[in-house]
C-alpha cells in the first residue's frame, strides 16, 4: 500500500477547471463519488443471491394488491441500500490508495486491507466496475469475499501480455522476466524480450479475438493483460481459467492519462514505489513543457492525417492526440469538435479548413525514408496544401520510431518532439525521437 | 437507339429519355454544386463555366475532388448497372447481379490477400503502405476479380447449363468471402478498419490522373456491350429458342460474361464493392420504360444508373454529413426495398 500525499490533485482537462483546485476539494468528491458507487453496486451485486430469494419469496407469497407490492419492493430497496453501504463501510475502505488523476478507467482502494483495483466500464457507465483483489502470497485469503471479485497473489512472476505498450511499461517496471506469452513474435520490439523468445522463455498466445487457448493454458499465467474490445473475449478466457486483467491504457483521453496505467501494472509486481517515481517524473516534464506554451500569441495550426476510401479521419477534439497537440502550444483546426473517437470527414473538408494550416502530422510505416515525392504520388491534391509546399510535415515513421508501443508510457517525450518541431528554436538541445520533419 | 422508334413509336418513351437525360444534367450539377464545404453557386459556376481564379481554395475542390467523384459515380452506376442487366438477362433470373457470380467476391478476396501478403512479406501494413497501398488496393480488386472471372468464363466453356454456372458462381463467392474471414481474423486492428473501410465502397477514389483510364476504358467495354443487345433479346425467349435461331450460344455466353465481369471487376477495383446498384437499376428501368427489349433496355439502364449513382452520391455528401456517409448504406437503402418488391412481385406472377 502506497500513499502518495502533497502532490496537488490535478485532474483538470482542457482548462475547463481553474487549475488551481485544492486537493481537499476534488479528494471530498472523489470519496463521494466513490461512495455512491459502492452502494448502488452493493445493492445489485454483493447480497443478490439473498435478494433473490427475498424477491422470490415475496412474489410465490404475496396476495396484497400491486400498489402495496410497489411500496414492498421500494423499501425492501431502501433497506437493501442502506444495510449494505453500513455493512460495507469496514471492510472496503474508504481511504483510496490513489485517487485516479489522469487515468479515468482504473481506481485502486483497499478491501480487509489488501489493494483492490476497480476497472469501470469503459463502454457503459452504469456498470458495476470490476474488481480485482491483490493478495500478498504469504498471507491468507480474505474469507467470504464477494463472488464477483478476483483474486490475485502478487507478486506475480508468470505474466502473458498482448500490447507493445504493456510490454513497454513492464519494461520501464524492470518486469520483462515475468513474462511467459506474448500476442504475436514478429510483432515484438523490445530486445530484451526478443532474447528471451529466442532463448524458448516465451509462448505464442495470438492476437485479439484469435487467441490460442492451448498455448495460454499452457502458459498457465498467474495474470494475462489483455487490451479490452467491446466483446466477450475477457468473460470467455476467464471461464477457461484465464485470469484475464483489461488494461484500458488505450482508452484513456489525457496523455498522461494514458502513461499512468503503468502504476496499475505496477501493484501485480509490488512496484507501486518505483511506478510512483516514474510517473510523477514523467507527468512532472509534460506539464512542465505543456506550460510553456499556456500563453503564447501565435499558435501554430495543424492538421493530421491522410484520406482512406475517401474517409479522411481526424482525431476528435476531446482526443489524446488534440490534447497532446494544444498542450504543445498548436492550434490543432478541429480542436472545438467535442468527440473523443476519430472525426470521419471527406476531402474537400479537410482540404477546405486545412489548405492554409502552418503544420501537417502523420504518422506512416514505410521502409524506406518518406518524402514529399512519395506523398504526391499517393494523391496530387496534397501539393494544395500550404504546410506541404512550404516543406512543414511533421512524420513519425513507425518502422523506425516504437511509436504505438513505447510512446504513450512517454507522453513528455512526446511533447517535447512536437514542441521542438512546432515553434522555431524551441528546446534547442531536444533530439526527437518519435516525430521528425519529412526529409524532402 | 435509332430503332427503337419503329418498335416503340409512343412518343411517352421518348419523353421519359429526354426528362431522363435532363435529370442526369441536372445530377450532375447538384452534385458539383452541393458538398459538406458550402460554395456559393455563383462564385461556383464561376470557377466551373468562366474560368474564375480568384478562389483557389475552392476551384480545387470543385475541380480535384467534386467533378472526379461525379464522373465516378457516373461511370460506376452506368458500368455494375449494364452489368446487372447482361447477369440477369444471361441466368435469365431477375436475382441476378454483380455479387452473384462471385466477382465481387473476388475483388474482395484480392484486396483482402494483399492485407495479409504485406503483413507477411513486406513486413508492413497496408494501413501505412502509402501510395502501394492506393495503387495495390485497386489492383489487388482488380485481380481478384479477374481471377474469378477467369474460373466462371472456363466454367461456362465446360458446363452447358446456366444454372450450374450460377451455382458455381455462387459457391466461388461464398469460398472467397469464407477465405476473406480467415484472413480477417488473423489481421490486425488498422488493417481490417482499412478493409471494411474499402468494403464500404466510396465514388471519391479514383485520383484526377486516372481518371480519364477509368471513363475511356468503361466507355469503350458500355459500347462494346451495345453490340450484343440483339443477342440478349434472343437469350430472353429461352437458349435453345435462341439456338435455333442460329445463335452460338456458348460463344454469346462467354462474350456476355466477360464484358459484364470486366465491368464490374474495373468497378470494384475504384469504387469497392457498391451494393445493389447492379441488382436493383434493371429493375427501376424495366418499370420505367415497360420494355424488355434490350436495345432500349440496355442503354437506358446505363443512364438510370448513372443517374441513381449520381443520386446517391448527392445525398451521401449533403450538407452536413462532412461527406463521410458511406455510398453503399445509401445505395442499400433505395436497392432493398426494390429488391424485396421485385421478390414480391415474382411470387405474385408465379
Amino acid at each position: 500500500m502506497h500513499h502518495v500525499s502533497g502532490n496537488p490533485v490535478l485532474a483538470i482537462k482542457s482548462g475547463a477547471v481553474p487549475a488551481t483546485v485544492n486537493t481537499a476539494t476534488v479528494s471530498a468528491f472523489y470519496h463521494f463519488c466513490q461512495a455512491r458507487g459502492r452502494c448502488r453496486y452493493a445493492g445489485v451485486s454483493q447480497d443478490t443471491g439473498q435478494v433473490n430469494k427475498f424477491i422470490a419469496f415475496g412474489i410465490k407469497s404475496c396476495t396484497m394488491k400491486k400498489s402495496n407490492v410497489r411500496i414492498f419492493f421500494f423499501l425492501l430497496f431502501l433497506f437493501q441500500a442502506c444495510s449494505t453501504d453500513e455493512a460495507s463501510r469496514d471492510n472496503d475502505s474508504n481511504s483510496a490508495l490513489e485517487p485516479g488523476r489522469y487515468a479515468t478507467l482504473f481506481q485502486v482502494t483497499t478491501y480487509k486491507g489488501h489493494p483492490l483495483l476497480k476497472l469501470p466500464d469503459p463502454w457503459h457507465a452504469g456498470k458495476p466496475p470490476q474488481r480485482i483483489l491483490l493478495v500478498p502470497r504469504h498471507k491468507e485469503r480474505p474469507r467470504e469475499l464477494p463472488e464477483d471479485i478476483l483474486v490475485i497473489s502478487t507478486p506475480v512472476k508468470r505474466v502473458t501480455v498482448m500490447s507493445g505498450t504493456h510490454i513497454a511499461f513492464l519494461d520501464q517496471l524492470g518486469a520483462i522476466d515475468k513474462i511467459a506469452g506474448v500476442g504475436r513474435f514478429g510483432l515484438i520490439k523490445n530486445q530484451q524480450l526478443k532474447k528471451r523468445i529466442e532463448a524458448g522463455k516465451v509462448r505464442e498466445i495470438g492476437t485479439s479475438g484469435a487467441y490460442k487457448q492451448e498455448q495460454l493454458l499452457a502458459v498457465d499465467p498467474q495474470v494475462a493483460f489483455m487490451t479490452p474490445y467491446q466483446d466477450q473475449s475477457v468473460q470467455n478466457l476467464r471461464q477457461i481459467g484465464i485470469p484475464v486483467i483489461p488494461v484500458a491504457d488505450y482508452l484513456e483521453k489525457h496523455p498522461l492519462g494514458r502513461a499512468e496505467w503503468l502504476r496499475f501494472m505496477s501493484y501485480f509486481f509490488h512496484k507501486q514505489e518505483q511506478a510512483d517515481s516514474i510517473f510523477h517524473s514523467t507527468a512532472e516534464n509534460y506539464r512542465t513543457l505543456s506550460r510553456r506554451y499556456d500563453t503564447i500569441q501565435h499558435k501554430p495550426s495543424i492538421f493530421s492525417g491522410k484520406p482512406y476510401g475517401g474517409i479522411w479521419y481526424q482525431p476528435g477534439g476531446k482526443s489524446y492526440m488534440a490534447q497532446l497537440l494544444e498542450d504543445a502550444g498548436a492550434n490543432y483546426l478541429w480542436s472545438g469538435k467535442e468527440a473523443a473517437g476519430g472525426l470521419p470527414l471527406d476531402f474537400e473538408t479537410v482540404y477546405a479548413k486545412a489548405a492554409e494550416a502552418d503544420f501537417w502530422r502523420l504518422v506512416v510505416k514505410s521502409s524506406h525514408p518518406y518524402t514529399y515525392d512519395r506523398l504526391l504520388e499517393e494523391d496530387p491534391r496534397y501539393a494544395d496544401f500550404k504546410a506541404f509546399t512550404q516543406k512543414q510535415v511533421i512524420v513519425c515513421n513507425v518502422a523506425d520510431a516504437l511509436y504505438y508501443e513505447v510512446a504513450p508510457t512517454r507522453p513528455d517525450v512526446v511533447l517535447a518532439d512536437l514542441i521542438h518541431l512546432l515553434h522555431p528554436g524551441a528546446l534547442p538541445n531536444h533530439e526527437p525521437v518519435y516525430y521528425k520533419r519529412m526529409q524532402p | 437507339m435509332k430503332h427503337s422508334r419503329t418498335y416503340y413509336p409512343g412518343s411517352r418513351t421518348g419523353w421519359k429519355i429526354f426528362w431522363m437525360a435532363i435529370l442526369l444534367v441536372v445530377l450532375v450539377l447538384v452534385n458539383l454544386f452541393t458538398g459538406s464545404v458550402h460554395i456559393p453557386v455563383k462564385e461556383a459556376s464561376g470557377i466551373l463555366f468562366f474560368n474564375g481564379e480568384d478562389h483557389i481554395i475552392w476551384k480545387n475542390i470543385l475541380f480535384k475532388s467534386r467533378l472526379p467523384q461525379a464522373f465516378t459515380a457516373l461511370m460506376a452506376g452506368a458500368a455494375l448497372s449494364a452489368s446487372g442487366l447482361q447477369m440477369q438477362t444471361l441466368f435469365r433470373n431477375p436475382l441476378a447481379g454483380p455479387s452473384v457470380l462471385g466477382i465481387s467476391a473476388g475483388a474482395s478476396l484480392g484486396v483482402a490477400f494483399l492485407v495479409l501478403l504485406f503483413k507477411g512479406f513486406a513486413g508492413s501494413s497496408l494501413s501505412e503502405a502509402g501510395w502501394i497501398g492506393n495503387i495495390g488496393v485497386s489492383a489487388a480488386a482488380f485481380a481478384g476479380a479477374m481471377g474469378v472471372l477467369a474460373i466462371i468464363v472456363l466454367a461456362s466453356k465446360k458446363v452447358a447449363s446456366n444454372t450450374v454456372l450460377l451455382i458455381i458462381g455462387i459457391m466461388i463467392g461464398y469460398a472467397g468471402s469464407s477465405l476473406v474471414g480467415v484472413l480477417k481474423f488473423y489481421s490486425d486492428q488498422a488493417d481490417l478498419k482499412n478493409y471494411v473501410i474499402w468494403g464500404l465502397g466510396s465514388f471519391a477514389n479514383v485520383a484526377t490522373a486516372e481518371m480519364p483510364y477509368f471513363i475511356a476504358v468503361l466507355t469503350l467495354i458500355l459500347i462494346a456491350s451495345l453490340f450484343f443487345v440483339k443477342h440478349m433479346n434472343l437469350y430472353l425467349l429461352g437458349e435453345r429458342y435462341a439456338q435455333n435461331l442460329g445463335v452460338n450460344i456458348r460463344r454469346i455466353r462467354f462474350v456476355l460474361i466477360l464484358l459484364s465481369g470486366l465491368l464490374v471487376a474495373i468497378t470494384t477495383a475504384y469504387t469497392g464493392p457498391i451494393a445493389f446498384l447492379g441488382l436493383a437499376v434493371p429493375h427501376i428501368t424495366r418499370n420505367i420504360f415497360v420494355t424488355s427489349d434490350h436495345r432500349l433496355l440496355l442503354p437506358l439502364t446505363m443512364l438510370t444508373g448513372a443517374i441513381i449513382a449520381l443520386l446517391c452520391n448527392a445525398i451521401a455528401r449533403m450538407p452536413g454529413f462532412d461527406g463521410a456517409l458511406p455510398i453503399n448504406t445509401i445505395t442499400s437503402i433505395i436497392g432493398a426495398p426494390i429488391v424485396i418488391w421485385v421478390i414480391l412481385k415474382q411470387r405474385n406472377s408465379l
